[in-house]
């Protein structure tokens, strides 16, 4: 019996091939007279002939072939998908006026994900040695500059300072809001998994959720401003101390009275502790003074305060009830024999509870740091900075490169953050569980 | 070594008179704003002062607050802005509004109350204003606002891209239509949800779906860049926006030489000063800081 021609081949690269074929029939890139001018169109055959040839014939040639084979095909289409943008960048702009941008479009975006199945296909047959090729290719476009011309690069030159103080001012409201969204958030989950007396945490975590961000800014504005002139940083310390005191005193009255202590304590808390970390973590320096108004130590009513404060309550959500899900889900019999052997309570939780449920907490940080890097962009509306900023001068402007400035660092930090969470948590994993 | 010593001690404490403040200043996130704030900054920090920079931080809301509160020191701010939002207590007649003088006077006066100080004014006038294609405006021989009256009361294809607070608020588009006698239909607006002037603007150049009309700013520095022209309001039916810095009471007091230092920056920056100064950033795609370095430079207020 006759082979037929099309039997053998991989679904998968088959939609790489057909996506990557598509593309060349789309605007690669547009021409604007100006950075907020409307754009022209051009396909990657008007580009450049002999790049778009080259990325068509290897488009075609793909499909037949395998494993290792594939994944270096794949490479060398990376990189006349590469050579096709640099060329026609430099065709459109030799022609035109001293502001005109070239911007990406639809064709070359649609390229990524073509690529990210042709390699997915070649990873399936050949594990990671028949993948290397994709960073080596991607780094090499990177250091021959192949996007220096696109508009985003150039929104680069023009804000380069600022850029990396942003990007740095980014990761550190994250990391500040992150780190403090862990820190109350789990004992909130095993506070939440405690019985049906707290699904209200839950509740609540979820409720804050849905307050709009701009919203609680625009509340905490008023607030923070005015604890910020009254209250010094000994005066603070001094609060949350008695606060705490009170609250485990009150413990006997019941939940209600301690909550009547807790939340407001709790809450200055949480600014104290945002600004604090934001101080540590961020490009701006931290100055401690015992006695002078806490605006000195960074808590004021714009600016990173109020940005880490909102963005660790809506990191919250995820954590709770990763915590909460995972100590549900570790089986009774397990407590029973922690019991058996005669462990307390705390024993219990500590050495039995939480390292069974720390694969599901992993995973409720995981979505939580996801979220929050995303929306730490609304933190250039309070004036905390952040990469935000470009989004929302770009908006603001009507100009799209500088949209895509802040926009596809946010993208790329999210991917890499979720790549390394799920890394650190198979690590934590206990060894019985995997 | 002693006099090295000596030298040091007066060293240091030069360096203490010298720095001044730090002031905080602040911006709402548009290309004017930037500009300005971006002028503030150079020049104070010249002057001797030390200058936090909160540009470019928030919607007019939030730095208004940010003001009053004291998280900010100063920030520039419009004075119709202020007439039509900033003292909801107060009626203000519709005539003041529109007379630069008056509107300044009277919101110098009113804003003082609340503890604010406006410096002087730049002679611009940043308000709404109509903006149609180039082609357009040739053709049918549109210049001002009466023409457009004209052309729309013919009947003439017309759709008008803008805000709804444009549409809306009855010293825009209603007081347009009032004093040259139109009348829009629905049909002719296309309304943008919270839509800036760079997108109705954007949205005329491109004739998306049939839009020939953008609401626009005095000053914006796009118009001239996207083909389009803004007609002109020779009988003054909005109100005037003049752009001044708003400090508060006790930094003004405290240190007059602000007002001293930034008045004569403000009196150079005529519309076309900032509208051209604006295109460099909002078109040309510069850094607000480097057009307002090399504006101060150009002009000496800065040294070279």
């Amino acid at each position: 019996m006759p082979r037929r021609p099309f039997s053998g081949l991989n679904p998968v690269a088959s939609l790489a091939v057909g996506l990557g074929l598509l593309t060349l029939f789309l605007p690669w890139l547009l021409l604007k007279p100006t950075r907020i001018s409307p754009g022209v169109g051009y396909a990657a055959f008007g580009l450049d002939p002999l790049w778009a040839g080259g990325l068509l014939a290897l488009w075609l040639i793909l499909p037949w072939s395998k494993g290792a084979r594939r994944g270096l095909i794949a490479g060398l289409g990376v990189l006349a998908w590469g050579g096709l943008i640099a060329a026609g960048a430099d065709r459109l702009l030799g022609s035109a006026g001293e502001f005109a941008r070239v911007s990406p479009a639809g064709g070359l975006w649609l390229g990524i994900p073509a690529f990210y199945l042709a390699f997915f296909a070649a990873y399936r047959e050949g594990g990671w040695r028949a993948t290397w090729t994709a960073p080596v290719a991607g780094a090499v476009l990177l250091w021959v500059g192949a996007f220096d011309r696109l508009g985003p690069a150039v929104e680069l030159g023009a804000w380069r300072s600022q850029f990396g103080t942003e990007l740095w001012r980014h990761l550190a409201l994250f990391g500040s809001a992150l780190i403090q969204a862990v820190l109350i958030g789990v004992p909130l989950g095993i506070l939440a998994s405690r019985g049906r007396g707290f699904n209200w945490v839950v509740g609540v975590t979820g409720f804050l959720q849905t307050i709009p961000s701009l919203a609680l800014f625009g509340l905490l504005l008023a607030p923070l401003a005015w604890l910020s002139r009254v209250l010094s940083l000994e005066a603070a310390l001094g609060i949350l101390g008695v606060g705490a005191l009170l609250a485990r005193l009150l413990r006997r009255v019941g939940t209600w009275a301690v909550l009547v202590v807790a939340l407001p304590v709790g809450l200055l808390g949480m600014v104290l502790m945002g600004a604090l970390l934001f101080g540590l973590l961020g490009p701006d320096p931290l100055r401690l003074a015992w006695n002078a108004p806490l605006s000195q130590a960074g808590v004021r009513g714009i600016g990173a305060a109020p940005a880490v404060l909102a963005l660790t309550l809506y990191a919250l959500l995820p954590i709770v009830a990763g915590t909460r899900a995972g100590l549900q889900a570790v089986s009774e019999d397990l407590r029973q024999a922690g019991r058996g052997m005669g462990m307390s309570p705390k024993e219990l939780l500590l050495r039995v509870e939480l390292p069974l449920a720390l694969p599901l907490v992993m995973e409720g940080v995981r979505g939580a740091a996801v979220l929050t890097i995303g929306i730490t962009t609304i933190a250039a509306l309070i004036g905390a900075g952040g990469l935000g900023f470009f989004i929302l001068r770009g908006v603001e402007g009507g100009a799209p490169d500088l949209v895509l400035l802040g926009a596809v660092p946010v993208i790329l930090l999210a991917l890499l953050t979720d790549l390394l969470l799920r890394q650190v948590g198979r690590w934590l994993t206990p060894k019985g569980v995997r | 070594m002693n006099q090295v010593f000596a030298f040091l001690v007066a060293l240091g404490m030069g360096l203490a008179l010298a720095q001044k403040g730090p002031i905080t200043i602040g911006s709402k996130i548009d290309t004017e704003g930037a500009v300005l704030c971006q002028m503030t900054r150079l020049v104070l920090e010249a002057n001797g002062f030390r200058v936090n920079d909160r540009c470019s931080f928030g919607p007019t809301a939030v730095v208004r607050k940010a003001l009053t509160s004291g998280e900010i020191d100063l920030y520039p701010e419009y004075t119709g802005t202020a007439i039509t939002q900033f003292f909801p207590g107060q009626k203000i007649d519709a005539a003041v509004s529109r007379n630069a003088a008056q509107a300044y006077a009277k919101v110098k006066e009113l804003d003082l109350k609340n503890g604010i100080v406006w410096l002087a004014a730049a002679p611009a006038n940043n308000t709404w204003a109509i903006a149609v294609p180039k082609a357009l405006a040739d053709k049918e021989g549109l210049k001002t606002m009466a023409d457009f009256a004209k052309y729309v009361n013919a009947g003439k294809p017309v759709k008008l891209a803008a805000s709804q607070e444009f549409v809306d608020r009855d010293d825009a588009l209603k007081a347009f239509e009032k004093v040259y006698g139109f009348k829009l239909k629905p049909e002719q607006l296309l309304i943008l949800p919270g839509g800036n002037t760079t997108q109705t603007e954007q949205a005329a150049a491109q004739g998306t779906s049939g839009v020939n009309a953008a609401m626009a700013y005095g000053t914006d520095g796009g118009i001239a860049a996207l083909g389009l022209v803004a007609l002109t309001d020779p009988k003054g039916a909005v109100a005037v926006y003049q752009p001044a810095l708003t400090v508060r009471k006790a930094v003004a007091d405290k240190y007059p030489e602000i007002a001293r230092l930034m008045n004569p920056v403000f009196a150079g920056l005529g519309e076309a000063t900032l509208s051209k100064l604006n295109a460099q950033v909002a078109v040309n795609g510069k850094n607000p800081a480097d057009v307002a370095r090399d504006y101060l430079k150009s002009k000496g207020l800065l040294k070279p």
